[in-house]
């Protein structure tokens, strides 16, 4: 059968609105993400269902990684100045302005009390090099500290209208006795209501 | 700006013979740049959406004092779950009888494990808010009417078909407890508390 031969006619697409597009999109979101702010240490929660959001303020956040140790962040310029004299004058540790002015501005507590001075001043990888070692607050009865920060820290909660809630952010990973022990703490300074941070998953 | 012309002209051209002048093309050609534009503006769509945490609500109970007695619940219709180390999955009906392993079922957290055992126990409840999640679909209800109805359904003690007791032992997995306390929200399972497991029945489930 013969080949009959379409006339091939190529239409040329002008591709100029569709690149600016394109950068307007990538210059709107380059501009309008936010990053997260640097986590002390990192824990891949389990799934549940649950549907309920993690609130970004006002939180007492615990964070237990792989390895069982157990860290504390809660925000709030001022509050954590005062929790941190407190606990100061509690242990006898000893701070300067600076090493004052630098826990102000980060958010986490992820060494006891005794280290954290030297773990304040030093820098970025040096510092989760720390924590790799050594980090983690303690909170065997013997050297509750956990204890005394939560306790302080609801001391000295200024905001009345929009109290702290309380979270655990657990890895999955992470030792059920941690957790048993963890919640005991939490007893003990009355709180009996608190959020477990997870990962979304359908039924 | 960047034009996209496809060969095939030539076909006209096999008879005519073009004398091709040697001309210098200053085309650029556009193609990676644009190829780029669009990696960078995926990567920015998909890191600004990221997976922004979700909570699940505990209520710990409030320790006894002296005065209020304990909740007593009837032993006979308890389900208890026992979670064991290495992902193991045990549960028992009624009260725990140290003589007799056979009564210790194992059990595991996929759909056919310990979910359905669970939803035959609460069938009763977990119909019923289950009949109200499809006419949440259908839109017959809106989300607050819908939040309204469920609490009042768990409110209805004759609705209530098991109380779980959920105990873990110390070299559990910390999923293993959210696992399980996600179980209870998807069965509809009101009545539940976490407890400290007894030495026999952690030397029971050591041998299963």
């Amino acid at each position: 059968m013969p080949k009959i031969k379409m006339p091939k006619s190529t239409p040329s697409i002008d591709m100029t609105p569709m690149v600016d597009l394109g950068f307007l999109l990538v210059t709107f979101f380059m501009l309008t993400t936010q990053f997260r702010p640097e986590e002390v240490a990192t824990a891949a929660t389990p799934t549940s269902i649950s549907e309920l959001l993690l609130p970004e303020k006002n939180m007492m956040l615990l964070t237990v990684d792989k390895t069982n140790k157990v860290f504390y962040s809660f925000d709030g310029q001022q509050t954590r100045k005062d929790v941190l004299m407190e606990m100061s004058a509690k242990y006898k540790v000893d701070f300067t302005e600076e090493q004052i002015h630098k826990f102000e501005n980060i958010s986490a507590v992820g060494v006891p009390i005794g280290a954290l001075p030297g773990w304040l001043d030093l820098e970025g990888p040096d510092r989760k090099k720390y924590i790799e070692k050594q980090g983690g607050i303690p909170m065997d009865s013997t050297n509750n500290e956990l204890k005394d920060w939560l306790y302080f820290s609801r001391m000295n909660e200024r905001n009345i209208t929009n109290p702290y809630r309380v979270a655990i952010k657990g890895d999955r990973d992470a030792n059920y006795k941690t957790i048993k022990r963890l919640m005991k703490v939490l007893e003990e300074v009355k709180v009996f209501k608190f959020n477990l941070v997870t990962e979304m998953k359908t039924k | 700006m960047a034009e996209i012309q496809s060969g095939g002209d030539d076909g006209h051209k096999k008879g005519k013979k073009k004398p091709h002048a040697k001309k210098q093309s200053t085309r650029i050609d556009m193609t990676p740049m644009v190829d780029l534009a669009f990696l960078l503006l995926t990567f920015f769509m998909l890191t600004t959406t990221f997976n922004k945490p979700k909570v699940m609500e505990i209520n710990m109970p409030v320790p006894n004092d002296a005065n209020t007695p304990p909740t007593k619940v009837e032993d006979d219709i308890t389900t208890t779950i026992l979670i064991g180390k290495d992902n193991k999955l045990f549960y028992y009906e009624g009260v725990f009888d140290p003589a007799d392993i056979s009564k210790i079922k194992k059990t595991d957290y996929s759909k056919d494990g310990i979910r359905k055992t669970l939803i035959n126990k609460n069938k009763k409840l977990y119909d019923i808010i289950s009949e109200f999640e499809q006419q949440r679909m259908d839109g017959k209800l809106n989300p607050e009417q819908f939040k309204d109805t469920v609490n009042w359904a768990k409110k209805q003690k004759t609705n209530h078909g098991v109380f779980v007791i959920i105990k873990a032992v110390e070299d559990s997995n910390y999923e293993n407890i959210v696992n399980i306390l996600d179980e209870m929200q998807i069965c509809s399972v009101v009545n539940f508390a976490l407890v400290d497991i007894t030495a026999e029945e952690q030397k029971m489930i050591e041998t299963l």
